[in-house]
């Protein structure tokens, strides 16, 4: 499956920063961002954190997904209080973090709540904004300080995401069970009419 | 000349005759009707892939059991006086025996005897046959007298049920009214050359090119030695204003400094047609004070009067005093006809896994662009006004239905559901007088009275057996009652005039009466409005619960929903149906009126309208997005509710416009000219309103740890202004690291205002927050709550953020 990477918007917070900043990239899990669930459930995203920089650390500090609300909504989790402490970087961390979606534990990206009521069948089309920052030096370090680290304080990448709301299993089955129906009269009739 | 240039000017021209316009088209290649209807008793037209005399589609009827009727369409854009050449192509069905057919214009004119006239058009009685198409048509003229036109297809002289094929029905305006042709140029007079810009004195009045006063620039035109309240300057609008057409017109007046006292200004026209000349008020009286310039204006003039060569004028008058004035930047500007967006969503088809979405509609809903809008975005009518008790029997057992036949005729042939609105209204209003008077039709009914208490009950029991009786299946739910409710009164109930003289039983011999006399399967509702009142809720819910308890038939209640843009919360209308979700489980719910003014609750005063103006983008957009609010939350009602109708179309045609005060009022999903407002994005789609994408972010962190700098910045990426944006709070929570307490300072006491920010534009706002005692380790969530067009909200969230 072809990797979507995010784009990259962080030229203007690179800028403000005063010096060139190695770019992270982040990869959806799924990677192409699509996720699909039925009505009144729950789906979401993982991901891949990727940054190479020789002597600068990344860390995510929030999401948004900019998808229609009208169907559901969409719970950040990277900004609750109980979010881990992503970092990629440079030894002794490692330059590529991956966390699976967890919706028990909130890990992940963030999750997309799916009205109950939501149309079948709706694809719900939006990107998956994520927030990051960048410092010179590991936040795990004792010796950090932000005050003097901080290289970009806050910015942006984007993938495009989409939710399926899917029908009801015992919907699917219905359509199952008609077409079966309707291929087994059809064979019938074929039989039928080679009798006579 | 070439012969390819010949054969465009064939291709343009060969089909209809030179200078001819066509008005109208009717190729039946969309598949549908194209409004196209039943006439005396005809079967109601279908589209057909069967024939066709040119693509593959065309209009299939069956005459009624006679040989009479056929198929018919309002023509209600062709002008007086003006000459058309009709023309369409008939073929019987395969197996019909041979007949004759023609085009007839069934005229509705004050001329006629009867008031209805039957005008064949081009030649009668035109051989038709199942073997191939036959054109019928020809040239017809309109009447400067008819007040409405339905064109029909008939078969001639056939005694039994025919069916035939029709298609390729063209109207082409072969000649304009008199008058000349159209000159859609406008005029403009500034009076800034020295001279008259062509106004006149009507009648003696001297004008005179003044620099004394002007309201743009330095010059405008002053009327003294005015004779009577008609006299003063009018200028001629001879084909520059053209009967049928829709005008923009302004003019500022200001009293001479001769002038003792205020006084009362109106623009007017002057019409002269076949040697009458009639007069019409074209801008309202208008209060023009002492020393002041006024903008006598319409936004919209619907030009309706034909008139001979050069006959038309139009002039400022006083009502009735004498005194000298000033007018200064007279403008007429032609607005073009109103064309609706084919390409946007449907309303209707965008929400039709969640309930119909209905509108409430009056005469001219039917044609046009209004009927194209109609049947494009809704699949249910609640005819507005033309159901009601004063419309439907205006006078002791006589009733009425043109009006509301029109459009449940409407609706059928465009395959929507009726709501009928409404049988009974509790207060009275639209309900004829003498239905409270006794039979010498002075004495008021009295509850005293047996007699009058039998009367009133028999009155009610036949107005609604034969208003239910009339539309019969047709119409799937009826308003029985409207609005009885009064949560002042101890037993809920307002105390209007039926309930003077028969009590609450007045409601049970309603719904008892549609029940008895309705087709079985209509739905019985009550309707009231403010239902999201605590009060007004709890009522409803009592009504019902004692309806029901004592076997009083109710299927159903409405809830009006005619909103403000501040009230009531999207969370009291979810309460409201839920609370009668919960309270009265076998109760169908509908909306029923639903519209959003623009004005706050409680003002009755302002007027956006006021001196031409209009109401603001913003407050538009904050529409769309309260629209959008309350939409996301219908959809999850979805199961609760069994239909939602909005109290109109447009904002050409809203009764707000009216109440409580004459103002501009704009609580609809399309505009005056027909467009798609944010209030209709916010119904189907959220993500196309001003601002959607607004984005916020920490553009830097500066500063020592005592006086840390944290700038944020909000950009919108979206397509239209995020309007009135503001942060409305800020909190840092701590979640590693030795606690501590950060003292944030906003730039301003909150909200912090950002503004209005322009698309492709952004905003900033710079919080200073003392760390002292943080170390350096500590990390904190930010949570930053904000709002745009007030309805627009979220909160600016990130986790893991070092000082």
């Amino acid at each position: 499956m072809k990797r979507i990477t995010l784009t990259i918007l962080i030229a203007a917070a690179a800028a403000a920063g005063g010096q060139a900043a190695t770019i992270p990239t982040l990869t959806l899990l799924p990677a192409n961002g699509q996720v699909a669930g039925l009505p009144g459930t729950v789906v979401g995203w993982g991901f891949t954190l990727t940054f190479t920089a020789p002597s600068d650390w990344v860390i995510l500090t929030g999401s948004e997904f900019t998808g229609s609300p009208v169907y559901g909504t969409y719970v950040d989790y990277l900004s609750l209080a109980s979010a881990p402490l992503y970092v990629a970087g440079p030894a002794p961390e490692s330059s590529t973090v991956q966390q699976a979606w967890d919706s028990s534990l909130l890990l992940g990206v963030g999750e997309f709540d799916i009205n109950a009521t939501a149309l079948l069948n709706a694809v719900i089309k939006g990107n998956i904004v994520v927030h990051y920052s960048v410092f010179s030096m590991d936040p795990n370090d004792p010796n950090f300080n932000p005050d003097t680290s901080t290289v970009v304080a806050d910015a942006t990448l984007s993938a495009p995401a989409q939710v399926t709301v899917t029908p009801e299993p015992s919907s699917l089955l219905l359509m199952l069970s008609a077409a079966l129906l309707s291929l087994v009269l059809t064979r019938w009739r074929h039989r039928m009419a080679r009798q006579a | 000349m070439s012969v390819s240039y010949a054969m465009l000017c064939l291709a343009l021209f060969g089909a209809s005759p030179i200078g001819a316009q066509v008005v109208a088209q009717y190729d039946f290649e969309d598949g549908t009707a194209m409004g196209w209807g039943s006439f005396n008793g005809a079967s109601t037209p279908v589209n057909t892939t069967a024939a066709a005399y040119t693509g593959t589609h065309s209009l299939l009827t069956t005459t009624g059991s006679g040989g009479a009727g056929g198929p018919s369409i309002l023509m209600s854009t062709l002008l007086p006086g003006a000459t058309y050449q009709i023309t369409g192509y008939l073929m019987l069905t395969s197996g019909e025996s041979a007949t004759s057919a023609n085009f007839t214009m069934r005229r509705t004119d004050p001329g006629c005897s009867g008031g209805t006239c039957y005008d064949t058009i081009g030649t009668y009685q035109v051989a038709v046959s199942a073997s191939g198409w036959a054109k019928i048509g020809g040239t017809y003229t309109v009447s400067t007298t008819e007040t409405g036109l339905r064109l029909y297809a008939q078969l001639v002289g056939t005694t039994t049920a025919q069916s035939f094929y029709l298609d390729n029905v063209v109207v082409n305006e072969i000649s304009g009214p008199p008058g000349g042709p159209q000159d859609n140029s406008g005029i403009t007079t500034t009076f800034e050359d020295g001279a008259l810009d062509g106004w006149t004195s009507r009648a003696g009045a001297t004008l005179t090119n003044t620099m004394a006063d002007a309201h743009g620039g330095s010059h405008s035109l002053l009327s003294t030695n005015r004779g009577h309240a008609y006299d003063g300057p009018q200028i001629s609008v001879n084909n520059k204003m053209y009967n049928g057409s829709t005008y923009s017109i302004g003019v500022w007046v200001k009293l001479d400094p001769s002038a003792t006292q205020a006084d009362t200004l109106r623009l007017s026209l002057q019409v002269t047609l076949a040697g009458t000349t009639t007069y019409h008020t074209v801008v309202n009286n208008t209060a023009v004070p002492l020393g002041t310039w006024v903008k006598l204006s319409i936004p919209t003039f619907s030009m309706a009067y034909a008139y001979d060569p050069g006959q038309a004028y139009l002039y400022v008058e006083s009502n009735s005093l004498l005194q000298s004035f000033y007018i200064d930047d007279f403008q007429v500007t032609y607005v073009p006809p109103v064309q609706i967006q084919t390409t946007i969503p449907s309303i209707y088809q965008t929400l039709s896994y969640y309930f119909p979405i209905g509108a409430a509609v009056d005469a001219t809903d039917l044609s046009g662009p209004h009927a194209q809008l109609l049947t494009k975005h809704f699949n249910s009518i609640t005819s507005g006004n033309d159901m009601k008790w004063s419309s439907t029997e205006p006078t002791a057992g006589t009733f009425t239905y043109t009006a509301a036949d029109a459009q449940v005729s409407f609706a059928q042939t465009n395959h929507m559901l009726i709501r009928g609105h409404n049988l009974l209204w509790a207060s009275g209003s639209q309900v004829p007088a003498w239905v409270f008077l006794e039979a010498d039709g002075v004495t008021p009914l009295s509850a005293s009275n047996i007699a009058d208490v039998a009367l009133l009950t028999q009155r009610i029991q036949n107005h609604i057996m034969n208003v239910v009786q009339h539309f019969g299946s047709k119409i799937y739910a009826w308003d029985v009652v409207n609005e009885p409710l009064d949560p002042s009164q101890p037993d809920c109930l307002s105390r209007g005039p039926f309930y003077r003289v028969l009590g609450k039983s007045y409601i049970d011999i309603a719904l008892q009466a549609a029940r008895q006399y309705a087709p079985a399967g209509t739905q019985l509702f009550i309707n009231d409005y403010s239902t999201t009142d605590a009060g007004r809720l709890a009522c409803l819910v009592s009504v019902v619960q004692d309806l029901q308890f004592r076997g009083i038939p109710i299927d159903g209640v409405g809830h009006e929903m005619h909103h403000h843009i501040d009230y009531p919360s999207t969370a009291a209308m979810v309460n409201a149906i839920n609370t009668v979700a919960n309270s009265l489980p076998n109760i169908s719910q509908q909306i029923t009126e639903m519209d959003v003014s623009v004005y706050r609750a409680g003002d009755n005063s302002s007027n956006y309208g006021a001196g031409g103006g209009t109401v603001p983008a913003s407050l538009l957009a904050e529409q769309g997005w309260l629209y959008a609010q309350y939409f996301t939350a219908l959809r999850q009602l979805k199961g609760k509710l069994s239909a939602v109708t909005i109290w109109g179309l447009a904002d050409d045609n809203t009764w707000l416009d009216s109440f409580p005060i004459n103002r501009l009022d704009m609580p609809l999903p399309f505009d005056t000219g027909l467009q798609a407002k944010p209030a209709y994005w916010g119904i189907v789609d959220p993500t196309q309103l001003p601002g959607y994408g607004l984005a916020f972010g920490i553009a830097s962190k500066t500063g020592a740890q005592n006086a840390r700098v944290w700038t944020f910045t909000a950009s919108n990426g979206g397509a239209g202004t995020a309007y009135a944006t503001q942060i409305n709070g800020f909190a840092l929570t701590q979640v590693s690291g030795a606690a501590c307490t950060p003292v944030v300072t906003p730039p301003s006491s909150y909200p912090v205002v950002l503004g209005d920010i322009a698309s492709g534009s952004s905003g900033s706002a710079a919080f200073t927050i003392d760390f002292t005692g943080c170390a350096a380790l500590a990390r904190f969530t930010l949570n930053m709550p904000w709002t745009s067009a007030t309805y627009h909200t979220g909160v600016f969230a990130l986790g893991n953020q070092y000082r």
